[in-house]
Order: C-alpha cells, then sequence, then structure tokens
C-alpha cells in the first residue's frame, strides 16, 4: 500500500503542466500604436508602463486569461512637448483616465495562432475588441514567453473625437503590444 | 484643427452675446455671457460633450446668471461666493483618487474655491464702482491671456472656451461704448469671474498649465485693488493684465511649443 502510494505521487509530478501563470515583464514589453498624421506620415509611439498577467491554459483555452493595464502617463512619443498635448484632455487625457487596460473574454484557437477576444478599457469607455495572438517564443529555461497582438482600432469609438482627419491626426490606429512574460 | 470650427467657437459666442447685450440691465448681461458659455462649450467639446470636464462649465454659467442678475450685493455677493465653490467642485470630482485623495482635494477645493470666491467678488466690485469701457476692455485681455496660457499649457479645448468668454467680452466691450450701461456690465460678471476660474483649474489638473500660471490666473482679479488702495485707477488694468503677462511666459517657458500634434 505504501509503495502504491508512492508510485502515484511519481507520476503525479511527473505529469505535465498545462495551466501556467505569467507576469508580464514591464521591461521587455513594448506597446506600441501607429496613426496617420495630417493625413502624411504613419506617426508611431509607445508607452513605456505596462503590467499584467497572462493565465494559459493549453489544454483548455477556455481557462486562459490575458489581463494587460498601460499606464496613460508614459506614452512616449520622442518630443516631451507632444506628449503633453497627448495626456491633455485634447486627446488621452490621462489625468482622468489614467490607465488603458485590455481584459479577455475569450481565447480560441486559430491555425497555429490564436484568436483573443477581449474587453479594451480606453479614454474611460469600454468596448469589446477581437486580435490575432501569436506566441512568439520561450525560453531555453522555459521560464520566459513572448507574445505579440497586433490589432486596430478606431479611436473615435472611444470617445477620443478631437482633431480627427487629415487635418490632425487619424481615427484608425494599430495597436501592438509584443509582450514578454516570467513564470509568476 | 478645422480652423472652421475655430473661428465658429469665437464668432457664434459674440453674436449671441451681442445680440443679448442690446438689451440693457443686469440680466441681458448675465444671461449674454452665459449664452457665450454654453455656444462656446456647444462647439468646442462637441464630441466630447461627456467626457470633457470642461464641458460641465456650463452648469457653473448656469448657476451664476441668475446670481449676476441680483442687484443688491450683500445677496448677491454671498451667493456670489457660494457659486464659486462649484467650479473647483466640478473639477476636482474628476480627478481620480489615485491622483488627490478625498482628503487632499478637500485641501485644494476650499483653497481653489476661496481664490476663486476673492476673484470674483474682486471683480464684481470694481465692476459695480468704475463702472466705464475700461472694465469690459481689461476683463477680454484677461480671457485672451488666460487663453493663450492655457493654449501653451497644451490643452486647446481650454484654450478655445476661455476664447468663447473673451468673445463675449469683446461683445460686451463694443456695446458698453455704444451703448454705455453699467448694470448690463455688472451683471456679466459673476459669468466671467467663475467660468474663466473654471477653465483655469481644468488647465492645471488636467492639462500642462503650470501652477504658477494657474495661481497667477486665479489671483490676477485681485491686482484690480492696487488701482482702489493707492488711489491710481490707471493702476487697476496693469496690475491686473501684467500677472497675465507672466502666467504666459511661464507656461511657455515651461511649454515651449512644438509643430502639429
Amino acid at each position: 500500500m505504501k509503495k502504491l502510494g508512492f508510485v502515484a505521487l511519481a507520476v503525479a509530478l511527473a505529469a505535465p503542466v498545462y495551466a501556467e501563470t505569467w507576469k508580464i515583464d514591464p521591461v521587455h514589453t513594448n506597446v506600441i500604436f501607429k496613426v496617420q498624421h495630417f493625413g502624411a506620415g504613419k506617426f508611431i509611439g509607445r508607452f513605456n508602463e505596462t503590467s499584467g498577467t497572462i493565465n494559459w491554459d493549453d489544454q483548455d483555452l477556455s481557462k486562459s486569461k490575458i489581463e494587460v493595464e498601460v499606464k496613460v502617463d508614459s506614452v512616449d512619443t520622442h518630443d516631451a512637448k507632444r506628449d503633453g498635448h497627448l495626456k491633455s484632455p485634447d486627446f488621452f487625457d490621462a489625468k482622468q483616465f489614467p490607465t488603458i487596460a485590455f481584459t479577455s473574454t475569450k481565447v480560441e484557437k486559430d491555425g497555429d495562432k490564436f484568436k483573443v477576444t477581449g474587453d479594451l478599457k480606453l479614454h474611460g469607455e469600454t468596448h469589446p475588441v477581437t486580435t490575432g495572438f501569436e506566441i512568439t517564443g520561450k525560453s531555453t529555461k522555459g521560464d520566459r514567453v513572448g507574445g505579440e497582438a497586433i490589432f486596430k482600432i478606431k479611436r473615435t469609438e472611444w470617445g477620443m473625437k478631437k482633431m480627427v482627419g487629415n487635418d490632425g491626426v487619424g481615427d484608425e490606429v494599430e495597436l501592438t503590444i509584443g509582450i514578454e512574460a516570467t513564470k509568476g | 484643427v478645422d480652423p472652421l470650427w475655430v473661428l465658429l467657437g469665437v464668432a457664434v459666442p459674440a453674436l449671441l452675446a451681442g445680440t443679448v447685450l442690446l438689451a440693457k440691465g443686469r440680466a441681458a448681461g448675465s444671461f449674454a455671457l452665459a449664452l457665450a458659455v454654453l455656444a462656446g462649450v456647444l462647439i468646442t467639446f462637441r464630441e466630447s460633450l461627456s467626457s470633457e470636464v470642461a464641458a460641465r462649465l456650463a452648469f457653473v454659467a448656469l448657476a451664476a446668471t441668475p446670481v449676476g442678475a441680483i442687484p443688491r450685493p450683500w445677496i448677491r455677493l454671498p451667493l456670489l461666493a457660494v457659486v464659486s465653490a462649484l467650479a473647483p467642485a466640478i473639477v476636482l470630482y474628476a480627478v481620480p483618487h489615485e491622483t488627490l485623495s478625498v482628503g487632499q482635494k478637500l485641501g485644494w477645493g476650499t483653497l481653489e474655491a476661496a481664490i476663486v470666491a476673492a476673484s470674483a467678488i474682486s471683480i464684481d466690485l470694481w465692476a459695480a464702482r468704475w463702472q466705464s469701457f475700461t472694465v469690459p476692455i481689461s476683463l477680454w485681455g484677461f480671457a485672451s491671456g488666460g487663453s493663450a496660457a492655457v493654449l501653451l499649457g497644451h490643452y486647446l479645448g481650454g484654450a478655445l472656451l476661455a476664447g468663447a468668454v473673451a468673445a463675449g467680452l469683446g461683445a460686451l466691450a463694443v456695446l458698453s461704448w455704444w451703448r454705455p450701461s453699467p448694470e448690463r456690465l455688472q451683471g456679466a460678471v459673476p459669468v466671467v469671474a467663475t467660468v474663466l476660474a473654471g477653465v483655469w483649474l481644468c488647465s492645471y489638473h488636467f492639462a500642462d498649465l503650470p501652477a504658477p500660471s494657474g495661481f497667477l490666473l486665479g489671483l490676477a482679479p485681485l491686482g484690480v485693488w492696487v488701482g482702489e488702495l493707492t488711489k491710481r485707477r490707471w493702476l487697476t488694468p496693469i496690475a491686473l493684465l501684467v500677472p497675465v503677462a507672466v502666467a504666459i511666459a511661464l507656461s511657455a517657458h515651461a511649454n515651449p511649443s512644438y509643430s502639429g500634434e
């Protein structure tokens, strides 16, 4: 009986772990936005402060959940004055709406990639978005994983309706979220 | 930014206020400036009425309108002090708890309401004593200069709302010269003083108007006492407008301009 119990414990320990919790590494995670400026170039900016967790279950994706939070105050366009204007009520209104948050509601397999649906809270408004999500790799030790999501939103749908168009900044914004996460 | 909307944001308030100001009396002055503010809010924040805190300053204008119409100072001035607390309350309510705790909001709110009340009452008494064309012209300079400081603080919406108030004051100045009416001028003061103070507060709490510029704009109306106390009346507009010029310079220094959004 004692022998049987030992064998059962050994089997349990050897079994693969399917559900894992990962913590977003803010230093190696990038949130980049691309938007048309004055109807001309595609302007690129980024947010420097990101946090969040990923609960990933390979065997049952319905149990997987991705949560990402971005500090609006960390917007960085390589021009402090422009960053100030972007934080003002003319754009992000960073002091009234200090965070951008994404919480997934559904993760599905989509070929060799994934499809993630969730709620995006931006500028005080929450609307659903769906994005492709790709696991970009895993470290040799297996303690670090990478993923990337690229999707487009219309900022006016989140109430950011000022200076839209060819005399200002485009409505459609492409967001790239390049995540690196460590075992949490 | 579409220049047509900027033009409308100034022209419509001026025309509406100017039309109402053809009538004389305190109520005309008060209602005309409130109409200018409402038009400015609706045009400037037409797409962001629900989220823009500065758009809620329309309620300040509505609350200050009947106050401006009250002729008796011992009734009007205490009510003006009460209405002065409205703009800080609206602005601070929207500041998240992560930024300012309830205690900090109470502290800021008390200080800001006291400054707004002192400034509004000072302008009110000044307008009642002077009853001249100099008052609306000086207030126009105050509103326009403050609008420039706000614009330099990266807040176009706030600058345009102050611009709408300036447009209403411009109409008031023209009408004060053409068809003088001291009561009409005095009636406009409560709306002007409380709404402009609200714009400065929004620009400090939500945009990049530097604190010294905000304090200078908030305290500038107290400068009207310089002329009264020194018996040199010519000093009064200077004492009102010099702090505004300094506020613009400080805002420009803190936020050098850049091209485009």
